[in-house]
């Protein structure tokens, strides 16, 4: 792999709070411009992780590099970063919450409109951060995260006690922004959240990196296909071919399993041999809830 | 260095509570210290025995001003601390050190853009203190005293010193225990009660460790001044030895809030 492309790699990332193993021996590797999910219970490491790739956390032992190099201050002033809730002033505008991460962060004032722009909040600039509503306060901290032009956004729980259309904005807001060729390292414990916005993801669990891949190859998987016709002889029909493996009756259909790759046209290719016309046909691609859940199982 | 210090300020500028209580120090640092002749006239006016004839006591006179009016300020400290405990807590609270460190501060500066503020307010008050010393000092002193105007300022170094190290005191406290009413309570305790209380129950042959303590160090500095008044020997400079104990206390409160910062996550 070009090592110019990695922007984060750790090794043996570890955490002990006296005798609980918070994190234990992770070895991640982000490229750059990927959307990486941490999938994960709660409690299972993601924050503790990403506080001390962002130095919040002090490791127990292990080492992580930013963009190839021991990381710096510097480093941090390039990424973007929301641990948990919203952090601001509650007393000053955001507007001049702003200009505080700006300073910090060495970006110019200029750049505090465009990003209030981006997130919607430009009209209420003016108005005190306590003021804002949850879904307020969120974009502020993207705002408050793109106000340096970041290389790489690191989101935990950015929908976190949003309702569904804050949530909305927020997903549309992490799409837009992974379009723009940023890198994106996303926490969360909604599996939903992490199909729709991410293409890889890693597992976690009691502090453990059981799994890593990509999005797509999961959700590509076909694992059965419904079959549905006004036919008596269907099931039998059904079960006579050998290249089906096990035929489940459900309420209006059955639900197939096959093997060899065996698609829809040729199951309805076969059944009209058979005399029998699909009413219904429909592929089951797996979730990535469902590969969370056997990861899980299978550790 | 001073975009430390502007970032801090940013923080601070539109915090009514800092405002209140900043204003609150130079209002009653000012009302105090400028009124304390006419205070006293009007105390003999209605007849308060002061043994003396206060009006040829040369309170507001240079150079004894100097001394006189430094050593009043310096109770003025306690509003100032307040200031700091409640800056530094509520970074706590608000989780914003937190939110510093990941947006790109190390902790080297965020705690200079805290010490940075420490100076400041402490610069400001000494500044603040100097005007009210010319200005009452030219009214009351006799004409042919006024050559002594310069004499004795180096009280004015003590009073900046001595604040500027109790606010840095301030700063460990708070950053110790991270709660703003927790953090002034055991300020408040440490210096009026736990360390006068220890110092004076130490056994006789520990005696000589009791100026190196360090409330009783900051107060070394510019001690009391009235007594020569009584016809008594006072120290009328600043002692060498207690400008460097307390600039020792300065740097190892500093020393000990960094390793506090570096030490402990921030969750």
């Amino acid at each position: 792999m070009d090592p110019s492309s990695i922007v984060l790699e750790t090794t043996n990332l570890t955490k002990h709070y006296g005798r609980i193993k918070a994190v234990r021996k992770l070895n991640l590797t982000i490229k750059k411009g990927t959307v990486f999910g941490i999938l994960g219970p709660n409690g299972s490491g993601k924050t503790t992780t990403l506080g001390m790739i962002m130095d919040v956390i002090n490791m127990t032992s292990g080492s992580y590099k930013w963009f190839g190099e021991e990381p710096t201050k510097e480093s941090r002033k390039k990424i973007g970063t929301i641990l948990e809730t919203p952090v601001f002033y509650p007393y000053l505008s955001g507007e001049k919450n702003l200009q505080i991460t700006a300073e910090i962060k060495g970006a110019p004032y200029e750049n505090i409109p465009k990003v209030l722009e981006q997130v919607g909040l430009l009209d209420r600039k003016d108005d005190n951060f306590r003021t804002y509503s949850l879904g307020m306060k969120q974009r502020l901290s993207i705002a408050a995260a793109l106000v340096n032009d970041p290389i790489v956004l690191i989101l935990d729980e950015p929908t976190n006690g949003l309702d569904p259309q804050g949530i909305a904005e927020i997903r549309q807001l992490i799409i837009d922004i992974a379009k723009s060729g940023k890198t994106i390292v996303l926490a969360s414990h909604l599996l939903d959240e992490v199909q729709k916005v991410c293409s890889e993801f890693g597992v976690l669990k009691q502090g453990k990196l059981l799994y890593t891949g990509s999005v797509e190859d999961v959700s590509n998987q076909t694992i059965a296909i419904e079959v549905g016709a006004d036919h008596p002889e269907l099931e039998k029909v059904l079960k006579e071919w050998e290249s089906i493996i096990d035929v489940k009756s459900e309420k209006n259909h059955f639900v197939v399993k096959t093997q060899n790759g065996l698609e829809c046209a040729q199951i309805n290719k076969y059944l009209f041999e058979k005399g029998i016309v699909a009413s219904h046909l429909r592929v089951q691609k797996k979730t990535l809830e469902k590969q969370f859940l056997e990861i899980l199982k299978e550790n | 260095m001073l975009r430390l210090l502007k970032i801090d300020l940013l923080k601070h500028k539109s915090y009514k509570a800092f405002i209140i209580l900043v204003s609150m120090y130079f209002v009653s640092l000012g009302i105090v210290t400028a009124s304390g002749m006419e205070v006293l006239k009007w105390l003999s006016s209605l007849g308060a025995n002061f043994d003396v004839d206060i009006m040829r006591v040369p309170l507001y006179h240079f150079p004894d001003i100097w001394h006189n009016l430094a050593y009043v300020s310096t109770f003025f400290k306690f509003i100032l601390a307040i200031v700091i405990i409640i800056s530094i807590t509520n970074e706590y609270s608000f989780k914003t050190v937190r939110q510093n460190i990941l947006d790109g501060f190390d902790r080297k500066d965020f705690l200079t853009s805290k010490v940075l503020m420490i100076g400041l307010l402490s610069l400001a008050a000494t500044v603040f203190l100097i005007l009210i010393c010319l200005t009452t000092g030219l009214i009351y002193t006799p004409t042919e005293d006024l050559r002594f105007i310069l004499k004795d300022t180096e009280f004015i170094f003590g009073f900046f010193l001595e604040t500027f190290t109790y606010l840095l005191f301030a700063l460990l406290i708070g950053t110790l225990v991270q709660r703003s009413g927790l953090a002034i309570g055991l300020l408040f305790l440490y210096t009026l009660i736990l360390e006068p209380m220890l110092t004076f129950n130490l056994p006789n042959e520990l005696d000589a460790i009791v100026p190196y303590f360090p409330i009783r160090a900051m107060n070394e500095v510019v001690r009391i001044p009235f007594l020569k008044y009584a016809f008594m020997e006072i120290r009328d400079y600043l002692s060498i030895e207690s400008v460097i104990t307390i600039l020792a206390y300065g740097a190892l409160f500093i020393y000990l809030t960094y390793k506090l910062l570096r030490t402990k996550d921030l969750q």
